[in-house]
């Protein structure tokens, strides 16, 4: 339980340094000039920001001040658990960062394929076929079923 | 009553009853395996409506929000782990019955509470939520604004175990909400000169992000595995899977009880059906004259814990479509959808758009029939689905999520969105801070700050219009009147589960 709270008050206390960075520098960053007359009173656009950035501000204190012990950080520590959470986001990162090269099909077999590879699932007759089918099945519903378009990459479609 | 009869019509066409069939059958697929929640479901269906008009559109929504809830109740009482958090209480008495050999039973119960819960709270949505809206449209800026606060005090402090970390998370939505153009004077914020994000954050990759690249994330701690075995349902076995009269009898009261319960939770924000389906339970044990057979495989828990947290659908939908406020995920998510179809929900819409009012009660009914006749036919093959591993499931979860976060408006910068979400979202699971007040906080601000700018323009940058003016004085008291209930709840000790 102490671990726990430990974690809670340093969330809160990394939160709270980030939401002071964004009410003491983010928000004056906001232009001043919105074309105001001072024939009549208005609220500018900095307004709901402070308002938001000071909320934050006080009950990511409030939550480092008073930590109620929920957090559940501590499960990262058990044997692979941090490792295949970062592997997952790995994964995801490289997918999306590959879309605008490869595009989506191709992006979408080799994550796929990746994927399950990393996480214990090797049968190639599963997985070969379920990355193929799902990537190109996605592209054609979305292109032309729903008349939506996915992205073709640098290299184009098919390739 | 032409509008009606016009809405049943273009209600009614072949391709929008298969839409229906098609999205409650896989509401309650996904509904049943655990991991993928009703929320997650429309959250990645919403992409496939930007083509569509706007009854089947809803069709395709409403009928993964009503059946994914039903769907919950197959895994509790097959694998003793909810589909959906709103089944948990489900598991209490669902599992046990499995065990003796009455699954088919149990899920039996299940279906017909279910209906029940569903059919109460349509036409408590069609009773109330025209009234509510007539009184609605009486409101000005200050109302609004009092209305908004004690909105998101109540959907941040009652939707998890922590009501600072709810606040917090609402807070953080706010935040998130301030980014894009200013609403009044289109002076850019936080934009970075990205043109992608001059209209802001675009809901659709934010929430698949929260919702389901995190729940991805998670499951990923234990490499996608789901290590619980599954009850077979049997062959036939008339005498364990009949309802007997006495046990209808036995189940008669609590699913009433739990109807009206649960439609009452729905309504107010921030509680959900997961809340909903705990209260209705123990209600039921509490007026049992056998308390001891709870747990133990009592049908009329299983009745209880499913017809409140079915009836839960229609009621959220009260404030959604009255107020403009969204209960819970799922109705977030649903007004998003309605706003994309061009659909200004609100105090309005009943004279603005009555056909859309009309189609969505049409379709709330639609779906719960459509519910039962899938519930009653093809439980068993819809059972297997339990069988496929979750490493399989989620890298398809992953392609959908990048397809439809990239198709709302053929931007990269959607999909990075997205992507960011998904890993704040996590981390803010990691330290229990609930993602719910995040999303609808986000959802409301936009009409929150212009409230609350056009108050004090009129009151030349005063707030106390939220004092002088009795409705929105009102509301504070509300608002500040939850937070002194929260605070004592935790002052008690008492826990909530957490919504989807």
């Amino acid at each position: 339980m102490q671990s726990q709270k430990r974690a809670d008050r340093i969330f809160g206390l990394v939160s709270a340094l980030l939401a002071l960075l964004f009410v003491a520098i983010a928000v004056p960053g906001i232009s001043g000039d919105w074309g105001q007359d001072a024939s009549y009173y208005t609220v500018g656009p900095r307004f709901f920001p402070y308002v938001a950035g000071s909320l934050l501000l006080i009950f990511a204190i409030l939550i480092a001040l008073v930590p109620d012990g929920g957090s559940r950080i501590a499960t990262l520590r058990a044997p692979g658990v941090a490792a295949n959470v970062a592997a997952a986001m790995a994964i995801a990162i490289a997918y999306v960062a590959l879309l605008d090269i490869l595009g989506f099909t191709i992006a979408t077999v080799l994550a796929l394929i990746v994927f399950c590879l990393s996480f214990g699932e090797r049968r190639w007759y599963v997985v070969l076929p379920l990355a193929l089918i799902v990537a190109v099945a996605t592209q054609q519903a979305f292109s032309e079923l729903f008349m939506l378009e996915l992205p073709a990459g640098r290299l184009g479609w098919p390739l | 009553m032409d509008i009606f009869l016009g809405a049943l019509a273009d209600t009614l066409t072949p391709l929008n009853l298969l839409i229906l069939f098609l999205s409650t059958l896989v509401g309650v697929i996904i509904g049943a395996i655990p991991g993928l929640t009703v929320t997650l479901a429309i959250a990645l269906a919403v992409p496939l409506t930007l083509w569509m008009d706007t009854a089947p559109a809803m069709l395709l929504l409403l009928g993964l929000y009503g059946a994914g809830i039903y769907g919950g109740s197959i895994s509790a009482v097959l694998l003793n782990a909810p589909g959906t958090p709103a089944s948990a209480a489900t598991c209490l008495d669902g599992y046990e019955l499995g065990k003796q050999g009455k699954a088919l039973k149990a899920l039996r119960v299940a279906l017909y509470a279910s209906v029940y819960g569903g059919l109460f709270s349509i036409v408590l949505l069609v009773l109330i939520a025209p009234q509510l809206a007539a009184v609605a449209l009486k409101f000005g800026p200050a109302e609004i604004s009092g209305l908004l606060i004690f909105a998101l005090t109540v959907v941040a402090v009652l939707s998890g175990d922590a009501m600072l970390k709810g606040l917090f998370a609402a807070a953080l939505g706010m935040l998130l909400a301030t980014i894009g153009a200013d609403p009044m004077l289109m002076v850019p914020r936080f934009t970075f000169d990205l043109y992608a994000l001059f209209d802001g954050l675009t809901y659709i990759p934010l929430l698949i992000g929260l919702f389901a690249i995190a729940e991805l994330f998670a499951q990923a701690e234990q490499s996608f595995r789901s290590g619980a075995s599954v009850i077979a349902l049997g062959k036939v076995d008339p005498d364990n899977d009949r309802i007997t009269r006495a046990e209808w009898r036995l189940c008669l009261g609590p699913t009433v009880r739990s109807g009206f319960l649960g439609s009452f939770i729905g309504m107010l924000p921030g509680l959900g059906a997961a809340i909903a389906s705990f209260i209705g339970y123990a209600e039921a044990k509490r007026a049992s004259r056998h308390p001891e057979r709870f747990g133990k495989g009592a049908v009329e828990g299983v009745a209880a814990s499913e017809s409140a947290n079915n009836a839960v659908t229609g009621s959220a939908m009260i404030p959604m479509l009255a107020l403009a406020i969204p209960g819970d995920p799922p109705t977030a998510i649903l007004l998003s959808a309605l706003m994309i179809q061009g659909v200004t929900v609100g105090p309005l819409i009943f004279q603005t758009n009555p056909d859309v009012v009309y189609t969505i009660y049409i379709i709330m009914f639609l779906a719960v029939v459509m519910t039962a006749l899938i519930g009653a036919v093809a439980l068993r093959p819809i059972a297997q689905v339990l069988k496929v591993p979750k490493i399989l499931l989620y890298p398809v979860i992953l392609s959908m999520c990048v397809a439809g976060s990239y198709a709302v408006r053929n931007n990269l910068v959607d999909v990075f969105v997205m992507l960011a979400a998904g890993i704040l979202g996590y981390a803010l699971r990691l330290f229990g801070v609930p993602v719910a007040p995040l999303l609808i906080a986000f959802i409301l601000t936009p009409p929150f700050e212009q409230s609350l700018r056009q108050m004090m323009i009129r009151s030349e940058g005063s707030l106390l219009p939220l004092l002088t003016h009795p409705i929105a004085l009102f509301f504070l008291i509300l608002a500040g009147a939850a937070v002194v209930l929260t605070v004592w709840r935790e002052a008690k000790g008492w826990r909530v589960p957490a919504t989807a």
